[in-house]
């Protein structure tokens, strides 16, 4: 895929092919939906560390947001094709989306199956792993804490993938 | 289940584990669940330890920031879930959690007791918070 002209120009190609929102992007790169705005728009460049942030998001590497050359995009036809695959629920927290849309998008271009991303997916969402007690009595558990049990099973998840022989 | 059950349990794992004859380490534990096709993995959690279940495949995940020489209890106490509560496949239930809050649960007396049996310690003396 030949680069376009800026970061800008590359970051709102990858936004249409992999229906990543703004407010997404600015979630993950912990900047304001503006700030998205302007960069998209050329007004202002991301840094190294936006970029960082917001890469596995859109499925690509710094170096190809920032220079267009390094590092093409791994599989931007299977998100263009297949975007619902990839869709989170609105139910989490915000940042457990974010992040979780990343951790698919990482198994995708690992090599899972359509049926490892789905299961990857329904555990990840599952009620029964967001259950907490508190004095035997059920609470909602923090996005934080969402996140790190989130991350946590994630790890796991990459464990039996790689058993597998995915490369995630 | 009765602590006779669990002892039965254990007998006949141990014709296949023979680490399941002495008090259990981490190695010991970790071969058991290789052996298995387990997967063992100490990772971030908010709680000592779960059991997951993904994609046909089962997870014993142990919580990092705890102290490792209490590893092994909880990851056996998770073991003792698979044992004794899923003799099947991975099925209805994708997740089963040690929460040192969860309500009264006979299923958690019988990990707890399939735990320090493997680990050799007397039934009720072990610390899980």
């Amino acid at each position: 895929m030949p680069g376009s002209p800026t970061p800008g120009d590359r970051i709102r190609e990858r936004q249409d092919a992999t229906a990543v929102t703004n407010r997404e992007l600015a979630a993950a790169a912990d900047v304001s939906e503006s700030t998205v705005s302007q960069w998209r728009r050329n007004r202002q460049q991301p840094k190294d560390r936006h970029l960082r942030a917001i890469a596995p998001l859109l499925g690509t590497t710094v170096g190809w947001l920032r220079y267009g050359t390094a590092d093409a995009p791994t599989a931007p036809d299977t998100v263009r094709e297949r975007p619902a695959e990839y869709s989170v629920p609105t139910g989490l927290p915000q940042r457990a989306r974010v992040w979780m849309h990343s951790f698919l998008l990482e198994l995708a271009t690992g090599g899972a199956s359509e049926e490892e991303i789905d299961a990857a997916r329904r555990l990840l969402t599952s009620e029964e792993a967001y259950a907490m007690y508190a004095g035997g009595v059920e609470r909602e558990m923090s996005g934080e804490e969402v996140l790190t049990e989130m991350q946590g099973v994630a790890e796991g998840i990459r464990v039996v993938l790689r058993r597998r022989g995915r490369k995630v | 289940m009765q602590i006779e059950s669990i002892d039965a349990v254990i007998a006949a794992k141990r014709e296949v584990h023979p680490e399941l004859a002495h008090p259990l380490t981490w190695d010991a534990l970790r071969a058991i669940t290789d052996r298995e096709g387990i997967v063992l993995a100490a990772v971030s959690l908010t709680r000592p330890a779960k059991l997951v279940a993904f994609d046909g495949a089962w997870m014993i995940l142990v919580n990092s920031g705890l102290p490792p020489r209490r590893h092994t209890y909880f990851a056996a106490h998770e073991l003792g879930h698979l044992w004794l509560h899923r003799t099947s496949d991975a099925g209805e239930r994708l997740v089963y959690h040690m929460d040192t809050n969860w309500p009264n649960d006979p299923r958690e007396d019988d990990a707890e007791f399939f735990a320090q049996r493997v680990l050799g310690e007397r039934p009720g003396t072990a610390q899980t918070t």
